[in-house]
């Protein structure tokens, strides 16, 4: 049983598909929407929504947003533990997988993971890292932009269609170009900001708001900096709803008042819609598109359901988005698909997939230029971005002076023409064993990118015919083999709260987070604690049930009225 | 008929919906995760075969492109280029088939957008580039780019680096794919914000640019500096100026900071015939005529000042004894000592620049020199001159002086070259001392100092000549 999971920067997924679609697994909390945010509790992991509820009221020991991190080495400390990015990802697929074989009733041991498109080498490959450090394998990544438009393909398979999926999630901006027919469901291109996010218009609030209200972030406490966050995202949720609000909270002795209507949130999130402009014209460029041949636009991601994003789109295309696709669960959808499409279920035998390499790959070249000198540093494309994989091609090279004994063949990705803006991934020396003249010198150099992603690059000498091979296994910074079993290790000796005990868990987490809160009412707060723990010691099932309900609610009344 | 078409099994009129459905029935066949070598072979099949009914049909044409892959320099080879893309895209998407907007002037947009560029500073030009409706409509978007990038290679606007950046950035320039050379824009960045910064509202900025490069007090500099080099030229004010050793350094220093030299167009306001002047000051391993004026000038000013000297000490002398100005002898021979002493400065201003062409010449790098083997035979010479003078002419004396400089000039010649790095302690100093015992045996004797002169010579020339093997 393949399982499809969305693995976004701020909401996870988890689901299969089975003949009447893909179907999303609900968390021990009843949600479809799991947090990924990661919190050790007495040594012990939470994940979910008890885990953000703990950003506020335990900040040093819990995270959020760790996706942005993958494919470099940061370390994150959660009390006397630290975390690479992958671990952390990992702890939250451990979840969600948790979460799966309860609905199943079996041990799942594959899945299929969504990255944006414009992930790079290292950050898939972290990804995979990711999954196996959770136990499972991951041998598929599915382009998020992609999982959308599977979701959304599969409910029209008669005709054509000529697609554009935007997809702004909490971290990335990926934009897709699809054509739909015959159950052929074809990428034409990708592009993306790997930087731009939800969260980068709620940074954008912050920045405001600290200018408006003079505040210094600097003074405040973890928690107050937690709790700060919390009401702007809510803040920013009610602007893109109901078009005007008034942030109003307590920090310390200080009381923050702030208005704000959505004109005027727009209007500072400006420099941002202008990043999305990039992209998308990229896209439908490499798709040699022109705008009005596209049949739908189809918006994804919890982000865009800020207007200002309808707005963009309305603008550049002179027409209005289409939503009626659910931006939450459209990814995970997707993925659940595409794990049928791997598993090779009965219901998807006429949907074939082909997807695209949404960057350019290739290698450094010296040229000559016109007053003879050898300029060294151009990038030479060898498979051009927006190529359908997998894809193999090959060019030929030849050494630059009589005098050279090898050939360094380096491997970048990126589109800038110099290879200094580019990402390195690897290199391969080539000795020239045949002499003579420099046009007998060639060497040919294949690069293969198959569909799991991997590149393997093959150089043969012409004159003599000896081949060499490197395949891109191994990033410099990821982890190698032995030290994912290491870390794997350690991280099963962690203990992950049973699910069972997760519902009360939450509880406490939010009556936690309601203490920093609320100053006025914690010695309630603190009463109610005290009782529910003592309930909990107690241990029988059904009175801590029924205290929980009880907690829960008081909670609820709390809020509501505060 | 297109090979595609064979390979899907379809006929020659097959349309667009046809070739789809053939390929669509193929892929559930040949799918890419399960024989990836068949699906690329069909995945070729199709885009030929999409190619062949696109071209037979040009009205169902999609977005307007230069023909099957073919954005970048083909079959890469490391020498192969002749030399490097032409800056200018060449107008493969003059030729589309977008419907024209009556009333839209490409070239005038692009006008607008260059003149914004030239006046306005970064932020201010990417919130009103931001705003342009003209650059939402992605089809203008690449004309108004095309028309752009001409009109900025062709023209000589100043423009700051930033805001080409900018523009980069905006129209996809920067990126691969997008055929202009990295290379011949960034040399045009360079260009256009040499031309910008010596604009004189801009002063500030190339006081920064001075601060980098490492010259004192920026931004009077700047100021001073832009001021000499726009001023009209006049022969006579530029000598005067140069009198001063430290202005020609600074003001080449500048010159070089801005990346002006011989070749370069120089931009407005600066002076062409001012900066040549400059260069030529500056231009010590070559004999030219401004060196020698200066050179001229300059004994001229120091004979005068010290002709001057002379007669008023002898003045003053004549005084101080009481004889009076009446007496005319002694004053005539002050005179004729202050002509002497004028005279011999005058002239030792004219020979000094040769002298420090020779000097530099002979100590430092070879590298704008074209026969650098020509550099080594001096120091024999003269020491040969030097022997005979000593030997055989049996003028000791002028021998003794000849061999000095000599030794000298080895010295320095072997110091620079060696390129070594004295980190002085007292045992080095100690070491000195025998040196010292015989350089005094060497100032009696001449023969000594030409030998250790040669000595050292013939090392350096070794060194030289063995390394210029390959």
């Amino acid at each position: 049983m393949i399982v499809g999971i969305d693995l976004g920067t701020t909401h996870s997924l988890v689901g299969i598909y089975e003949a009447g679609g893909g179907r999303l697994f609900p968390n021990a909390h009843g949600e479809l929407l799991t947090p990924s945010v990661v919190s050790l509790a007495d040594g012990a992991v939470l994940v979910g929504q008890p885990a953000r509820d703990r950003l506020v009221s335990h900040p040093a020991h819990s995270v959020a947003n760790f996706k942005r991190w993958m494919g470099t080495d940061r370390q994150t400390r959660l009390g006397d533990r630290s975390f690479r990015p992958e671990e952390l990802s990992a702890l939250v697929l451990r979840s969600l997988l948790a979460d799966a074989e309860a609905a199943l009733g079996q041990k799942v041991e594959e899945a299929v993971i969504s990255v944006p498109a414009y992930f790079s080498d290292a950050q898939r490959k972290a990804t995979r890292t990711a999954g196996e450090l959770a136990g499972i394998r991951v041998e598929r990544l599915i382009n998020e932009p992609t999982a959308a438009a599977l979701a959304y393909g599969l409910q029209q398979r008669e005709g054509e269609d000529r697609v554009l999926v935007l997809d702004l999630g909490g971290g990335t901006f990926d934009v897709s170009i699809l054509e739909m027919f015959d159950g052929v469901i074809e990428v034409h291109a990708s592009a993306g900001d790997n930087f731009l996010g939800g969260e980068d218009f709620s940074r954008v609030l912050l920045d405001a708001l600290v200018a408006d209200q003079r505040l210094d972030l600097g003074t405040l406490a973890d928690s107050e900096r937690a709790q700060l966050l919390r009401h702007l995202e809510i803040f920013k949720r009610e602007l893109s709803h109901g078009g005007s609000s008034t942030l109003q909270l307590s920090l310390g002795e200080r009381q923050v008042r702030w208005a704000l209507d959505e004109a005027g949130f727009a209007h500072l999130c400006d420099p941002l819609l202008q990043r999305m402009r990039g992209p998308i014209e990229r896209a439908i460029r490499d798709a040699r598109l022109q705008p009005d041949a596209l049949d739908d636009i189809v918006l994804v991601g919890g982000a865009v359901r800020m207007p200002m994003v309808s707005r963009l789109v309305t603008r550049m295309f002179g027409r209005l988005p289409l939503r009626h696709i659910h931006p939450d669960h459209a990814i995970a959808l997707g993925a659940t698909v595409a794990a049928g499409l791997k598993g090779r279920d009965e219901a998807l035998r006429e949907v074939v997939l082909t997807d695209v390499c949404p960057y350019t790959l290739g290698t450094q070249v010296s040229r000559r230029t016109a007053d003879g000198q050898s300029r060294s540093g151009y990038f030479h494309p060898i498979i051009q971005r927006n190529s359908v994989v997998p894809v193999s091609r090959e060019d030929q090279f030849f050494p630059i002076q009589e005098s050279q004994r090898e050939v360094m063949i380096d491997i970048y990705q990126g589109e800038s023409p110099t290879v200094d803006r580019n990402i390195k991934l690897g290199e391969l020396r080539v000795p020239l064993t045949h002499r003579g003249p420099l046009d007998e010198r060639g060497i040919t150099t294949r690069f293969t990118y198959d569909i799991n992603g991997l590149l393997q690059v093959e150089v043969t000498e012409d004159a003599s015919g000896l081949r060499h091979e490197l395949i891109l296994e191994q990033n410099p910074g990821l982890l190698s083999p032995d030290e994912i079993k290491q870390r794997l290790a350690a991280l099963q000796d962690l203990k992950i709260h049973p699910r069972d005990t997760q519902q009360n868990l939450a509880v406490v987490a939010r009556a936690e987070r309601l203490y920093e809160e609320f100053i006025n009412h914690r010695d309630t707060l603190q009463g109610w604690l005290m009782q529910f723990r003592h309930a909990l010691d107690g241990q029988d099932l059904h009175h801590i049930e029924q205290q929980r309900r009880e907690l829960s609610h008081a909670l609820d009344m709390l809020e509501r009225d505060a | 008929m297109s090979w595609g078409l064979e390979v899907l099994e379809l006929d020659e009129d097959a349309d667009e919906r046809a070739i789809k459905r053939a390929y669509a029935k193929r892929l559930r066949v040949t799918r890419p995760e399960d024989d990836s070598v068949a699906f690329q072979q069909l995945h070729e099949a199709y885009q030929a075969a999409l190619a062949w009914a696109k071209d037979r049909d040009p009205a169902d044409a999609l977005w307007p492109d230069s023909g099957p892959d073919e954005p970048l320099q083909s079959a890469a080879s490391a020498v192969e280029d002749a030399g490097i893309a032409p800056p200018a895209i060449t107008g493969s998407h003059a030729d589309d088939h977008v419907r024209a907007n009556p009333g839209m002037d490409v070239e005038a947009i692009a006008d607008r957008i260059l003149a914004e560029a030239v006046q306005q500073e970064p932020e201010a030009l990417q919130a009103w580039l931001a705003q342009q409706p003209e650059l939402w409509s992605l089809q203008w978007k690449v004309r108004i780019a095309d028309s752009l990038l001409e009109a900025l290679f062709s023209g000589a606007e100043p423009v700051q680096a930033d805001n080409l950046d900018l523009l980069a950035e905006m129209f996809g320039w920067d990126e691969i794919g997008s055929r202009v050379d990295p290379y011949a824009l960034d040399a045009q960045r360079v260009q256009m914000h040499r031309r910008w910064v010596v604009q004189p509202g801009n002063h500030h900025r190339l006081a920064e640019l001075l601060q980098r490069c490492g010259l004192p007090n920026p931004p009077a500099t700047a100021r001073d500096h832009m001021a000499w080099l726009s001023r009209p030229w006049n022969h006579w004010q530029a000598l005067l100026t140069s009198l001063s050793p430290q202005r020609g350094r600074d003001l080449n220093r500048t010159l070089d900071a801005l990346g002006i030299d011989d070749a370069t167009p120089v931009p407005a306001p600066l002076q062409v015939r001012q900066i040549v002047f400059w260069r030529e000051i500056g231009a010590i391993h070559r004999l030219n005529r401004e060196r020698f004026l200066q050179g001229l000038l300059r004994g001229v000013a120091c004979g005068v000042m010290a002709a001057l000297l002379v007669l008023a000490v002898g003045l003053l002398g004549q005084i101080a004894a009481g004889d009076g100005v009446a007496g005319i002898h002694p004053l005539a021979t002050y005179a004729r000592v202050a002509l002497y002493a004028a005279l011999g400065l005058v002239l030792l201003g004219a020979v000094a620049p040769a002298v420090q062409t020779f000097l530099h010449w002979q100590v430092e790098d070879e590298q704008p020199y074209r026969s650098p083997l020509a550099a080594l035979l001096p120091i024999p010479l003269l020491s040969i001159v030097g022997i005979v003078l000593i030997h055989g002419l049996d003028l000791r004396t002028a021998g003794t002086l000849l061999a000095w400089p000599v030794l000298g000039l080895s010295v320095s010649r072997w110091w620079r070259r060696s390129q070594m790095q004295i980190h002085f302690n007292g045992w080095l100093l100690l070491s000195v001392v025998p040196f010292l015992k015989l350089l005094i045996l060497g100032m009696a004797y001449a023969e000594l100092a030409l030998a250790a002169a040669l000595a050292l010579w013939a090392r350096d020339a070794w060194t030289q000549v063995w390394c210029r093997q390959p």
